[in-house]
């Protein structure tokens, strides 16, 4: 299964560079390509909980049942880079 | 000149008043020598016809229990609808159950501005404060720009141009992110930018204009 990342495009993750991160997908390694999915997110809202540390976020794999539960980051690892 | 303007419309019947004012003017100019201007043109056109309706929604409603409230807006409309918000586009997402899609394939023409998005039957979704910051500044600067817009405020202001009733429906939940001092621009309180987009929409593009407060 491929590893899905998504990166958030909200405003304070565009503030401190995630539209730099949107073009990771070019400069994947080739062996990688195939593996990684690279999508945007209008806000992953990880901003708003103080625990996940500071912008700009992506989210790696998020997990069906957190998709279908709320809003609310429920978990998936959050990366901050 | 009569002939010029029937075949215009005659070609393309939905031309709006500022394009056909533009053709007869730069079609008089080039009846002259050298495309010369020795004396004024104007010309006014007038199209008559059901105002075009569009409403814009931005932020969170203040409770939590008007999202859906919020959302059957979007979902009622009879006419255009803009989201301008990251959180705004999530709110609409979960209640109408549309997903949200993001072409990260567009960033070279995202221009400096987050990257538009895309909800099913939602005409455009973009990032909030920035995005509205540049467009208001450009629309109160100049008509019609010559550069290149960022892909985001270039479909806004086209919306904006292509609609005569204008609705801005403005959640009122403050956004903790934004109070963040490190942040490294102002981010000017939304609800200020809104009434500075009503005033230049009203003033420069005599649309109607209404507020109202979510």
């Amino acid at each position: 299964m491929k590893i899905k990342v998504e990166i958030c495009l909200g405003t304070t993750c565009h503030l401190m560079g995630s539209s730099e991160l949107a073009e990771l997908e070019q400069r994947l390694p080739p062996e990688l390509t195939d593996r990684v999915e690279i999508v945007g997110s209008a806000c992953l809202e990880a901003c708003h909980h103080k625990h996940y540390g500071a912008a700009p976020f992506v989210r790696i794999n998020r997990s069906d049942s957190d998709r279908d539960a709320s809003p609310q980051l429920s978990g998936g690892p959050m990366l901050h880079l | 000149m009569l002939s010029f303007i029937q075949k215009q419309v005659e070609e393309n019947p939905d031309i709006s008043a500022r394009e056909l004012s533009n053709a007869v003017v730069r079609t008089a100019r080039s009846r002259n020598e050298k495309n010369a201007c020795p004396d004024d043109i104007s010309c006014m056109v007038i199209y008559l016809r059901k105002p075009r309706r569009l409403h814009l929604l931005t932020r969170s409603p203040f409770y939590k229990e008007s999202d859906a409230a919020f959302a059957e807006l979007v979902r009622n409309f009879d006419g255009k609808s803009v989201l301008c918000d990251g959180t705004t586009a999530k709110i609409i997402s979960r209640e109408l159950r549309r997903p949200i899609e993001i072409d990260i394939k567009l960033s070279a023409q995202c221009g400096g501005l987050p990257l538009p998005a895309k909800i099913r039957g939602i005409d455009l979704v973009t990032e909030g404060i920035l995005t509205l910051t540049d467009v208001v500044q450009r629309i109160e600067k100049g008509d019609a720009p010559v550069t290149p817009l960022p892909l985001a405020a270039r479909k806004m202001v086209e919306l904006f141009r292509n609609s005569d009733d204008i609705e801005l429906v403005v959640g009122t939940k403050v956004n903790e992110a934004h109070q963040d001092p490190n942040l490294p621009v102002d981010l000017e309180i939304r609800r200020n930018i809104v009434k500075r987009l009503k005033v230049v929409l009203e003033e420069k593009y005599r649309k109607r204009v209404l507020m109202r407060y979510f």
